[in-house]
């Protein structure tokens, strides 16, 4: 009987708005992170996150973005580059800086200068606006350095505190050098199909910048089916000088992996972790049975965890790591169908009959530098596919494509993903996780228009996971704005 | 009552064992296990073979061997009700029921028979042209030997269970009619019937057939170095299959109970 | 060998030879070049720093080269004019030969020193056009840093073509330098910077015509995704996926596909073709009604298929045999996991200006379950190859049923026949196709197939099935 009263304080109440221009693409599988066209940052100071978008700013209030609150942000004389810092936006453009704050209901010019910028923004559109982050506090000061990237190198910006005005202080010349493509094979014979091929040559890297060390992480070892990466890291030296220390560098390197393994990051510790997904062929069965095989490693290439499902071929999971948890490290999330479970003869028939399908989610927990052996939490949702798997109907469509499932938001805030599955083609349907199990409890249930898109993602960056009905062509101008269902605790 | 009906049984055995055609389905059973490398090759390559057991269990317990169970079950009250013999087993102090249920252990021995063929054959043959190791996936020892034999075991005996209550489904159908091939061929287009409408209907939950091969599904998955849990799956695989058994065996007794023996 | 592979080879019609070759490795390139002028081509194996040379593409007959340490880009092609090919490679700075089939030296013979792109490339070698033909004697093709020059085997720089800044090659997918801050960090910690930066410097000098193409010409068709092949129903004509109707017509004559529902069961076609207009020798070109015909294409290639070999494009279409659920059906996808599939060949027509809607020829196989899960619109088969095997200008058809197993069928005048005229079944699943070629230079195509740890080629032999080529409507007079 104590659960009841728990129940209703817990329990969620939905409010709904009409948001224009705001656009959440699907899940990567491997970070959890959702692609968006807008940045979450306090313009007003108000202690709530306003959406910045390229062409406007929505002001939170009250936990919505009411139309009246809807400001363009300024209009720059060329293409810039937008990023935020403390409340400040930074516009950037090839040959000016602009800083602004919002103040007293109008964009007020904090500063306004010439700077040369080493890299053309690419083509823009009309707003001539684009999100893209560039600012980073190298020194500890407060005040953001820019950073700009060209091939010559990382270049540096800082704000000298007497002029205050920006300046180039450093180039970084720390990416590594152009490798000669490794195009197609080219053929050899017969003569006609000999073609003279003009050789490319390429550089591909990423780097972070933490405080002020900076690391640099590019491949090595490359081959059809396996890779290493090498990684640096460097410290800016002391003084104010912007140089790197080269005393203060180090390099690790991998041993090499298979080229499905991209770099990630799973949990809080200082090592780059590697995960990714194949696809093998089972013969424990009657027929070739498709089996999902998801790999990480934490320790860099040294061990692998891997656990392999059976599930539909060309199935593109919805996501394989998520902390699902809340304790910050990502756990290794599996996804099958019990219609793998019964036998060849029982999967034939529902493949040929079944028209429902009930999909299993496992979630193997990152603890102790590892992940558990067995599955620490499981779930399983049931999904109306309209017509059995073999008529390859538009519902097992999106289910192939991962577009049915969401299990990235938590909605209640209890620390715990919650389950979002679009049951039906107009019907989505919310389950509550708890300890121990992944969604089960029914929360909620929502009517939607059949050709819209199902996003989860914080809009108002409560903690609390938010609902996006979201039109095709969602960014598009002319396309009406996405209906958002935020989660709201019940007050009583 | 119990030593009646053991009696029953008994003689039920005798009848079996002296009956010339009580062999042809663990020998069609047997036939399909050893014709198996045919479909499935393996070889003594270091890798665990146990992929060839989990492949030619089901297809020939669950499939071929579930309908020669049927049919089977579906002669053991109908053969006497056709050929009159019913009358004289009854006049010894066997009740109606009693005979049900000596009938109903005969199919379940005839299940054990098969399963026991099965079993015993498939690892004969995976231990004699394969190999039968641990299963190693991306060098680490996952399954041990003895874990998967284990888990055969368990799934060996778990799968008595619908193949039990498969036994009672036909025997109800043999307490129905009269002709063992209308018996027979109620029970096994019953049993198709169920499992094409089930999924349709939504019934598939509470339907045994459903769960036939789910006691392999451990030691399937095993062999393919995924991992599964025992449950929930071994209680829907006893109660759907326990409860058809009640079932059916009590539709059974009412059906033989109700008829009239000397028509 | 277990008895099922024992039987099948045994089954396997003798139409072609099935040579067996070692993979030495996963990142071992099979390819094939001729060395000599007359004979079949030879089948060469790099694998590292060794190139393995199987004489007329036997596996019995072989012999190796031993590359120089440092070796990257290798060619396989007749530098000195007299008709012999040889390996002429570059290491380091050094541009090398190697005869075939004995090198005069184990090192190979320094033809000059050269500070080229290839300097600095990958730790592997790799395959590269480096000789190109001349009036007089070939040249070799040296990107340097600032130009592509050409110079003869002893050195002698023959032309020089700057890297114009007017013809920057542009990347095949993505610009030529980019970075994009990725937000959230992907690899860095929280509240971290974090960029990726990619960059790619591809400036193409600007090249006479008898050194052009520089590469392969652009695609002549739209594919089209399968969302695109559902969508396009709705859409005007010049929305369709399309395929050349006639390979000396590419951009003029096309069939536009598109698929009548999202469940991919019948496919729609309206044939383009140019209509004459009231302008003295003008054309313009029109789309025919839509016609449905019963399945998916087979193929989506660049090109389709020609079976009755009268120069038009046909259709291969392919659908599932039977949708309805019967005893026999269960029993054999419960045993064997395979399920049946139809093909149906529609010959075009070019008199009706549309494919023939009665099958010309109709094939019946079995494919796995799991693969026909796999794309809802593509055929459950794999490792298709249209090609003429033998020789009569029709084409014929090869794929694999299940993950082992290849079989090819001919189609003659007839049509298909339901059993495949070889089949061959392998230890392991097959990869990939390798290639196809005419390797012996009798309009017979080989194919190569890559499986686990071997290289399979399914060579026709004298035994091939040949029928007599069709009749063109040209041969016998008549106006197309």
């Amino acid at each position: 009987m104590m659960c009841l009263p728990l129940l209703c304080l817990a329990a969620l109440r939905f409010t709904s708005q009409e948001i224009p221009a705001v656009y959440v693409g699907v899940v990567d599988p491997l970070t959890a992170e959702a692609a968006t066209n807008f940045v979450q940052a306090d313009l007003d100071r108000d202690g709530a996150d306003d959406l910045v978008l390229a062409g406007m700013v929505l002001f939170q209030e009250a936990g919505g973005f009411p139309p009246e609150r809807r400001v363009p942000l300024p209009q720059p004389d060329a293409p810039a580059d937008i990023d935020v810092w403390r409340g400040a936006l930074y516009l950037r453009s090839q040959n000016s800086l602009a800083i602004y704050r919002w103040t007293q209901g109008g964009w007020e010019t904090v500063v306004g200068q010439p700077l040369s910028w080493p890299a053309q923004p690419p083509d823009l559109s009309e707003e001539k606006r684009r999100l893209q982050r560039y600012l980073h506090d190298v020194d500890g000061n407060g005040d953001p350095e820019l950073i700009a990237v060209d091939p010559a190198g990382i270049h540096v910006f800082s704000r000298n505190q007497e002029s205050e005005v920006y300046a180039e202080r450093a180039v970084w010349r720390i990416l590594p050098p152009l490798d000669l493509v490794q195009e197609e094979q080219q053929q050899l014979w017969p003569a006609p199909r000999r073609r003279l091929l003009f050789p490319a040559r390429e550089m591909s890297a990423r780097f972070f910048l933490q405080a002020n060390r900076i690391s640099v992480l590019s491949q090595d070892l490359e081959t059809a089916s396996s890779r290493g990466y090498v990684r640096t890291d460097y410290s800016v030296a002391a003084g104010q000088a912007w140089e790197l220390d080269p005393a203060a560098s180090s390099t690790q390197a991998t041993p090499s992996m298979p080229a499905f393994l991209r770099p990630c990051r799973l949990n809080n510790d200082d090592v780059i972790d590697y995960a990714g997904g194949v696809w093998q062929e089972s013969k424990a069965s009657a027929y070739p049975l498709p089996v999902y095989e998801t790999w990480a490693t934490l320790d860099g290439g040294a061990t692998f965890k891997v656990v392999r499902e059976p599930s539909f071929q060309r199935l593109r999971p919805h996501c394989s790591f998520l902390d699902v948890d809340g304790d910050g490290d990502k756990d290794l999330v599996s996804e099958s169908a019990t219609l793998f479970q019964g036998g060849p003869r029982e999967m034939i028939a529902q493949l040929l009959t079944r028209s429902v399908l009930d999909h299993v989610l496992r979630v193997y927990a990152q603890e102790s530098g590892g992940f558990s052996k067995a599955p620490a939490v499981e779930g399983q949702v049931r999904i109306n596919l309209d017509a059995a798997p073999y008529l390859n109907g538009p519902m097992f469509q999106r289910y192939q494509l991962g577009e049915l499932i969401n299990f990235t938001g938590d909605f209640n805030g209890d620390g715990w993903k919650d389950v979002v599955v679009r049951e039906e083609p107009e019907r989505v349907r919310l389950f509550l996780s708890a300890p121990g199990r992944l969604g089960g409890a029914l929360e909620t249930t929502w009517s939607v228009p059949g050709p819209a898109d199902i996003r989860v993602y914080d809009i108002n960056h409560d903690g609390r996971g938010d609902l996006l009905v979201q039109p095709k062509q969602a960014q598009q101008a002319q396309t009406p704005g996405s209906l958002v269902y935020f989660s709201r605790e019940e007050a009583s | 009552m119990t030593r009646r009906i053991v009696q029953a049984y008994l003689f039920e055995m005798y009848k079996v064992i002296h009956y010339k055609y009580s062999a042809m389905g663990p020998v069609l059973v047997l036939i399909a296990v050893v014709c198996a490398p045919l479909l499935y090759p393996i070889s003594k390559d270091e890798v665990s073979d146990y992929g060839f057991i989990a492949y030619i269990t089901p297809v020939a317990l669950n499939f071929l061997g579930f309908l020669l169970l049927l049919i089977y079950s579906a002669g053991l009250v109908s053969t006497e009700l056709a050929s009159g013999t019913i009358r004289q087993v009854l006049i010894r102090p066997v009740r109606r029921h009693e005979f049900v249920l000596a009938k109903l252990l005969n199919g379940m021995t005839y299940a054990l028979l098969l399963t026991l063929i099965v079993g015993a054959s498939s690892w004969l043959l995976a231990w004699l042209l394969g190999e039968l190791m641990g299963v190693t996936y991306g060098g680490e020892l996952l399954f041990t030997r003895e874990e998967m034999s284990n888990a055969y075991l368990l799934g060996l005996l778990l799968s008595l269970a619908p193949q039990w209550a498969g036994v009672a489904l036909a025997l109800m159908f043999s307490s129905f009619f009269r002709s063992p091939m209308t018996a027979a061929s109620g029970a096994v287009g019953g049993w198709i019937l169920i499992d094409l409408v089930k999924y349709p209907l939504g019934i598939e939950r509470f339907v045994f057939s459903t769960y036939l091969e789910k006691p392999w599904a451990v030691f399937s998955s095993r062999s393919e170095a995924i991992a599964l849990d025992w449950f929930p799956g071994v209680w829907y695989v006893l109660g759907t299959s326990f409860a058809v058994m009640a079932v059916c065996t009590a539709l059974a007794i009412v059906a033989l109970q109700r008829r009239n023996l000397s028509a | 060998m277990t008895l099922l592979p024992l039987i099948l080879a045994l089954l396997s019609a003798d139409a072609f030879d099935r040579l067996e070759f070692p993979l030495p490795s996963a990142e071992a390139r099979f390819f094939t070049a001729k060395v000599e002028p007359a004979g079949p081509a030879e089948l060469f194996v790099l694998d590292g720093l060794r190139l393995t040379v199987f004489q007329d593409s036997r596996p019995d007959s072989s012999y190796e080269v031993n590359l120089r340490p440092g070796t990257t880009a290798v060619d396989i092609a007749d530098l000195n004019g007299d008709g012999r090919s040889e390996i002429v490679s570059v290491a380091g700075d050094a541009l090398v030969r190697y005869g075939l089939p004995t090198p005069s030296s184990p090192d190979g013979t320094d033809l000059f020193s050269l500070h080229t792109q290839f300097a600095n490339a990958a730790t592997q070698p790799f395959l590269h056009v480096l000789v190109v033909p001349r009036v007089d004697v070939p040249a070799l093709a040296l990107p340097t840093d600032t130009a592509l020059e050409l110079r003869s085997a002893a050195g002698d720089l023959l032309d020089n073509f700057p890297l114009a800044a007017t013809a920057v090659k542009q990347p095949r997918y993505g610009e030529p330098f980019s970075s994009r801050a990725s937000n959230p960090p992907q690899i860095g910690p929280p509240g971290s910077l974090e960029m990726r930066v990619n960059s790619v410097v591809a400036n193409a000098p600007e090249l006479p015509g008898e050194l052009q193409p520089l590469e392969a010409e652009g695609v002549a068709r739209r594919m089209g995704t399968p969302r695109q092949m559902v969508e396009a129903a709705a859409m005007p004509p010049e929305a369709w996926p399309w395929f050349p109707l006639r390979e000396e017509a590419l951009l003029q004559e096309r069939a536009l596909y598109a698929a009548a529902d999202a469940a991919f069961s019948d496919l729609l076609v309206r044939i383009r073709a140019p209509q004459a207009t009231g302008d003295a020798g003008a054309q313009e070109f029109r789309a025919g009604p839509a016609r449905r015909y019963p399945g998916m294409l087979v193929t989506r290639q660049l090109r389709q298929p020609d079976f009755n070999g009268d120069s038009y494009a046909d259709l291969l279409l392919w659908s599932p045999a039977e949708a309805s659920i019967t005893v026999n059906a269960l029993t054999r996808a419960a045993v064997s996991g395979a399920w049946p599939l139809l093909l149906r060949v529609h010959l075009y027509v070019p008199e009706k200006e549309r494919f023939d809607p009665r099958a010309a020829s109709t094939l019946s196989l079995q494919a796995p379950l799991s693969w026909y899960l796999e794309m809802p619109s593509e055929a459950p088969l794999k490792h298709l190859v249209f090609a003429d095997f033998n020789g009569d200008t029709r084409t014929d058809f090869g794929c694999s049923r299940t993950a082992e197993e290849y079989a090819v069928w001919l189609y003659g005048e007839q049509g298909f026949d339901d059993t495949p005229t070889a089949k061959f079944r392998f230890d392991a699943p097959l990869r990939e196709v390798l290639f196809t070629e005419d390797l012996a230079g009798k309009g017979r195509t080989c194919i190569a197939l890559l499986g686990d740890a071997r290289v399979y080629v399914l060579a026709p032999n004298a035994s091939m099935p040949s029928y007599s080529p069709p009749i063109k409507p040209e041969q016998l007079g008549m106006k197309q």
